[in-house]
């Protein structure tokens, strides 16, 4: 069995708005094994972005956390600014959802990629496009794109370009966030060829996504969230031959390959403190109990499952 | 045979470079048709020209050569009360809901605006409202929010309810599901059928979402460097 390089237990993480608390991790208990690709799937709110921003490091100030997010055997949660520079893009490496607006458009792309490096492997600033050149390379771009600017590329380059951004201090962890969004098919192939030869280097990838497909193609393993909370956590082959939990069937049966199956009823509320299954006013099985489900069960190793029936 | 709804015939378009006098050819010669009751696709990769296609039935760009129709005459000859009533009876939602929608207005005051434009006849505009945010899983509140308040998905399902209020006998998707969840996209397609079966609407899917097309279409029309052709023999349920 691979070691742990990411361990959370019980993270809570919720938001103080003027409407009052969000709660958009609740309960969260998983680890990410080393040199494998998990894929952290849901709906919009689920969950997946914040729960990949605490491991950075990266949540607003509004949120509060709760638990524990260990990386290698060091507790994140808590860690000083100054401790984050440490492993920041060094241990932990962050590709952002929005190519537009997450490539600064004043700087060139290689400007950008090499930034992290000048700061902090101290690599001379004549040889950034040398550095650059080799990242984009990497990521399947022509050398020459490193003199461009990030409004002169396409949805496709960009993606690559702020990927090549993310691993320019070769991290061991990537956490990729939601990397395919809006992307053609053409582009799509070649942001899942990257990400799958960023896992064959060995790289540990968690990868945020809603795209289900990208998830089959790429991941070992499938987390998948709903309502805040991790309803079901598999092995990819075990998940898509059976998937367990009532959600994840739904959203396997919504796929335009299997037939565009609708859910019946709405996601639940962000202000509504999550009990029980978050499923529980859309389940065709639900019963009482279910309302005060707190902890997953494991039917067999290495699978966990939120849900009575199993 | 009756004519169909929209005819596109031998349609080239080509823009001219930002710089030179030479200019880029899009796409040429397409030609594709959509009937009444007929969920028809176009299928390719970013940037081959689907989204122009909406925008010139629209006369929102020109092209070179070719001829346009809707029930068989040309949309470039259709008196003005005929092309109002094209307009109102051929409804898009365009591929960005954010520009789709006033950011300094209300939602509410966005989705009564086209009944206000076609002069639709209601007891009550709100009511109306209602019923069409509620086949598409929206909450009466969104109404009092204003467009930067609202995720990309939630635009999208509002601008195609907004379509739905003036009784269109043709929908024009433009990637109109590609902010949507799986399960979310499942409920939009779901009652875009229903609205073919029941009330017999052509629909145009741009798409590049294969899976999507395949599941959806009638026909399936895929552009390859340039050109329109007639993809994959092709039967589907919703055909059925």
């Amino acid at each position: 069995m691979t070691t742990p390089l990411v361990a959370m237990h019980d993270v809570n993480i919720r938001f103080n708005t003027t409407r009052g608390w969000g709660y958009a991790v609740t309960a969260v208990s998983a680890d990410v094994r080393a040199n494998t690709v998990t894929a952290i799937i849901g709906e919009s709110g689920s969950g997946k972005s914040v729960l990949g921003a605490a491991v950075m490091g990266l949540l607003p100030n509004n949120a509060e956390a709760s638990g524990s997010i260990t990386y290698a055997g060091l507790e994140l949660l808590g860690l000083t600014d100054r401790e984050w520079d440490q492993i920041r893009g060094i241990e932990l490496g962050w590709v952002a959802q929005n190519p537009a607006s997450s490539l600064n458009p004043v700087y060139r792309i290689d400007e950008l990629i090499s930034e992290a490096a000048i700061h902090r492997r101290r690599i001379r600033r004549r040889d950034k496009r040398r550095f650059a050149a080799d990242l984009l390379t990497k990521v399947g771009l022509p050398a020459a794109t490193g003199r461009n600017y990030s409004f002169e590329l396409s949805g496709g380059m960009a993606q690559r370009a702020l990927i090549a951004v993310g691993i320019g201090l070769d991290p061991p962890l990537l956490i990729l966030d939601e990397p395919t969004k809006g992307l053609d098919p053409a582009n799509y192939d070649r942001i899942r060829d990257a990400i799958m030869d960023l896992a064959g280097e060995g790289h540990t990838i968690m990868l945020i996504t809603h795209d289900v497909t990208l998830a089959e193609q790429v991941a070992d393993e499938i987390w998948v969230l709903y309502g805040s909370r991790l309803v079901e956590q598999a092995p990819k082959q075990d998940f898509f031959a059976t998937p367990l939990h009532p959600y994840s069937q739904g959203l396997l049966a919504a796929m335009p390959s299997r037939g565009l199956h609708p859910i019946p009823g709405e996601s639940p509320s962000f202000f509504v403190p999550p009990e029980g299954c978050p499923f529980v006013d859309r389940c065709p099985y639900a019963v009482a109990a279910c309302h005060e489900l707190k902890t997953p069960s494991h039917p067999t190793e290495g699978r966990s499952v939120l849900c009575l029936l199993h | 045979m009756s004519a169909p709804l929209i005819e596109f015939a031998q349609v080239t378009k080509s823009f001219a470079g930002p710089l030179t006098r030479s200019r880029h050819q899009v796409f040429a010669n397409v030609s594709f048709t959509v009937h009444e009751g007929e969920i028809v696709s176009l299928f390719g990769p970013s940037g081959c020209g689907k989204s122009t296609l909406l925008r010139m039935f629209y006369q929102l760009t020109s092209w070179d050569s070719g001829r346009i129709t809707y029930q068989g005459t040309d949309i470039t000859s259709l008196p003005k009360s005929a092309r109002r009533e094209m307009h109102r009876a051929v409804q898009v939602v365009f591929q960005d809901p954010r520009n789709a929608f006033n950011p300094r207005w209300l939602i509410r005051r966005s989705m009564a605006e086209p009944l206000k434009l076609f002069k639709i006849v209601t007891t009550n505009h709100q009511t109306l409202i209602g019923e069409k945010l509620a086949l598409l899983g929206l909450e009466d509140g969104l109404l009092d929010r204003r467009p930067h308040q609202l995720s990309g998905g939630q635009l999208q399902r509002l601008a195609l309810a907004r379509c739905l209020l003036v009784s269109p006998r043709c929908l024009l998707l433009d990637e109109a599901s590609s902010m949507l969840d799986l399960s979310v996209q499942a409920r939009m397609m779901e009652l875009v059928k229903s609205l073919r079966t029941d009330e017999g609407i052509s629909v145009l899917l741009i798409s590049h979402d294969r899976d999507l097309v395949q599941a959806m279409s009638d026909r399936i029309y895929s552009f390859h460097d340039g050109t329109l052709s007639t993809d994959i023999a092709h039967t589907s349920d919703s055909s059925k």
